[in-house]
C-alpha cells in the first residue's frame, strides 16, 4: 500500500504514451490484506473461493497495470468497460498484466483513447481482458 | 431466479479504496476540490461499482461468469459518495443474464453480461 494523498500528487500525470506496458508482461498482486480491504469495501459474496483472488478485483489490477506508475489526467472520463473472462484468477493472487493503447482517435470532438489490458496467471494462462474506453481531458498530452 | 445486492458507499470505504488502488484522486475523496468540479461533490471510483456488478455475477453466475463470462458496461452516470448502490442479477439458469443497476433513483451504469460456457468447459486459447 502506500503513502497517501501528498505521495498521489507526486506521481507524474499519465499522457496516452505512458499508458501500457510496452508489450511487456509485468507483475501483479493482491495480498491476503488487500483482498480483505476488497470484501470489506465490496461487501464481496463470493464465499466458494473465500481464499481466493474475487474476480471483482481484476478491473482494479489491469487499471493499476496500464497506468504503470502514473496517475490519471486530471478530467478524463470512464465511459466504457469491456470485460471477458477466461478462468479464475490463481488463488494466490499473483499475475500478470500486459496493456496497449488499442485505439487513440477523435471522434465528436473528443479524444477517445481506448487501453487493452491482459490478465494471466504466471503461467501466462489467461485469465480476463478488459477494455478501457476513455474521454482523455482536452489540453493533456 | 434474481440476486441483489446494494451497498451503501460511505467516504470511509472510498479512502480505504484509495490506500488500496493506489488512487488518491481527490475527485473521490476531497470533499472540498470535489465541490469545484461539475459533480460538485465526491463520486464512487468506478472500479468500485463495476466490481460489485462483478461480484453480482458471480454469486448468480458461477462459472458460467468466470469461465468466458463477457460483460459490457457503459458509464452514463455518477454514483456520489453516501448513496447506496444495488445491483440486481437475473438469469434463467442457463444461458441468459441482465443486469440492473441503480442509485439514488437514476440508472448509473448500463451493463449488458454474456454468460460463458459450461463449468470448466470453455477451451482455452
Amino acid at each position: 500500500m502506500n503513502a497517501g494523498p501528498e505521495w498521489y500528487e507526486s506521481k507524474p500525470v499519465a499522457a496516452v504514451g505512458d499508458l501500457g506496458t510496452d508489450g511487456e508482461w509485468v507483475e501483479c498482486e493482491l495480498s491476503t490484506d488487500q483482498v480483505d480491504v476488497y470484501r470489506a469495501v465490496t461487501g464481496a459474496s463470493n464465499t466458494d473461493r473465500d481464499d481466493g483472488l474475487p474476480q471483482g478485483a481484476l478491473p482494479m489490477l489491469a487499471r493499476l497495470a496500464y497506468l504503470a506508475g502514473h496517475r490519471a489526467p486530471p478530467g478524463g472520463v470512464l465511459t466504457r468497460l469491456e470485460w471477458s473472462n477466461h478462468a479464475p484468477p490463481p488463488a494466490d493472487g499473483r499475475m500478470l498484466a500486459r496493456s496497449e493503447v488499442v485505439d487513440d482517435a477523435e471522434r465528436r470532438g473528443r479524444r477517445r483513447v481506448v487501453v487493452g489490458v491482459e490478465l494471466a496467471d504466471r503461467e501466462r494462462a489467461p485469465v480476463a481482458f478488459l477494455a478501457w474506453h476513455l474521454l482523455w481531458p482536452e489540453g493533456m498530452a | 431466479m434474481t440476486l441483489r445486492i446494494e451497498r451503501t458507499l460511505t467516504d470511509e470505504m472510498m479512502h480505504r479504496w484509495a490506500e488500496l488502488t493506489s488512487d488518491y484522486n481527490p475527485l473521490h475523496v476531497d470533499s472540498e476540490y470535489a465541490s469545484s468540479t461539475r459533480f460538485e461533490r465526491p463520486i464512487v471510483f468506478a472500479t468500485i461499482t463495476v466490481a460489485m456488478v462483478a461480484d453480482a455475477l458471480e454469486a448468480a453466475l458461477g462459472d458460467r461468469w468466470t469461465y468466458g463470462g463477457r460483460l459490457d458496461v457503459r458509464f452514463v452516470a455518477p454514483v456520489y459518495v453516501g448513496d447506496t448502490f444495488a445491483v440486481s442479477c437475473t438469469t434463467d439458469g442457463r444461458s441468459k443474464c441482465s443486469i440492473e443497476v441503480e442509485s439514488a433513483g437514476v440508472q448509473p451504469l448500463v451493463a449488458e453480461v454474456e454468460p460463458g460456457a459450461p463449468s470448466g468447459s470453455e477451451e482455452l486459447s
